[in-house]
């Protein structure tokens, strides 16, 4: 099977059997996404089809600073939030909505559950590819917030041996927080964060 | 919490993260009035520590006030702006 990176790189270059590859790869994902978020069946495919007419039409200015799928998640779920305001356009009249509704900043949206996910996905993989012990000690302090007394019983160093490995740990997550391009994470994703 | 100018970070992220565990929030400003000198490194590894452990248990954000977690992001994009202009 042909590598991912693979594909984008061919059907940037205008390859459309390599762009049919990742359709083929990703539609039913993509499709399982607007289901989430859209009740009409028409609309469902309307969306998934239009999402990757734009994603084809954009597909050079594909960067990799992000997974494809999410790439395409971030066009379906943007193409969903037009679908929803044309309708509401439709049919809602803007004195009509709550003023709150208007000003509700902690409304968050797919897309920032998206992000989010996106975020929690990046660190864990991270934290996945770290030393052995280095990682044990760090998931079971950080993740499942065991205390040091059960961690040791589970690895068998002593504290201080495990307080090291930790702190190695926790050096290589700070040099992947600074180096992760923080521009990119929009500021909905902070506010959503910060109101998770 | 014990004030020892000589702790190691490893005792003093011990610390830190215990508070969390007993559904504390810590402020990472304190930490750094409490052990003087090692201010640069300790807001490197308490930042880290502190946004990875709010990405896995967002609930414990709920109580932040004074210091979000969007300041944070901000104090480490200062910080590897500042760095990089080293």
């Amino acid at each position: 099977m042909i590598k991912e990176a693979e594909l984008i790189k061919r059907a940037q270059l205008g390859n459309s059997t390599a762009f049919g590859k990742l359709v083929n790869r990703y539609w039913n994902k993509v499709f399982l996404l607007t289901t989430k978020y859209c009740k009409l069946e028409e609309d469902k495919e309307d969306i998934v089809q239009e999402a990757f007419i734009q994603a084809w039409q954009n597909i050079k200015r594909f960067q990799r600073n992000s997974t494809f799928f999410f790439w395409l998640c971030k066009i379906a779920l943007n193409l969903i939030y037009e679908k929803r305001r044309k309708k509401k356009l439709k049919t809602i009249s803007l004195h009509s909505l709550p003023q709150d509704y208007l000003k509700d900043e902690n409304v968050i949206s797919p897309l920032e559950e998206l992000e989010i996910k996106e975020l929690k996905e990046r660190l864990y993989q991270f934290i996945e590819h770290l030393p052995r012990e280095e990682r044990i000690v760090y998931r079971l302090r950080m993740i499942e917030s065991l205390p040091y007394q059960r961690i040791i019983r589970i690895t068998g160093q002593s504290k201080t041996a495990a307080e090291r490995c930790f702190r190695r740990a926790n050096s290589k997550v700070s040099k992947f927080l600074q180096e992760e391009n923080l521009s990119r994470w929009p500021n909905q994703i902070m506010r959503a964060l910060r109101e998770y | 919490m014990a004030k020892s100018n000589n702790e190691s970070i490893e005792r003093i992220l011990t610390k830190f993260l215990d508070e969390f565990h007993q559904g504390k929030n810590p402020k990472i400003r304190d930490y750094l009035r409490l052990y003087p000198g090692k201010e640069k490194k300790l807001i490197r590894e308490l930042t880290a520590a502190k946004i990875t452990y709010l990405t896995f248990h967002p609930e414990r954000d709920k109580k932040e006030d004074e210091e979000s977690l969007a300041n944070l992001l901000k104090r480490l994009k200062d910080l590897k702006e500042k760095n990089e202009k080293k």
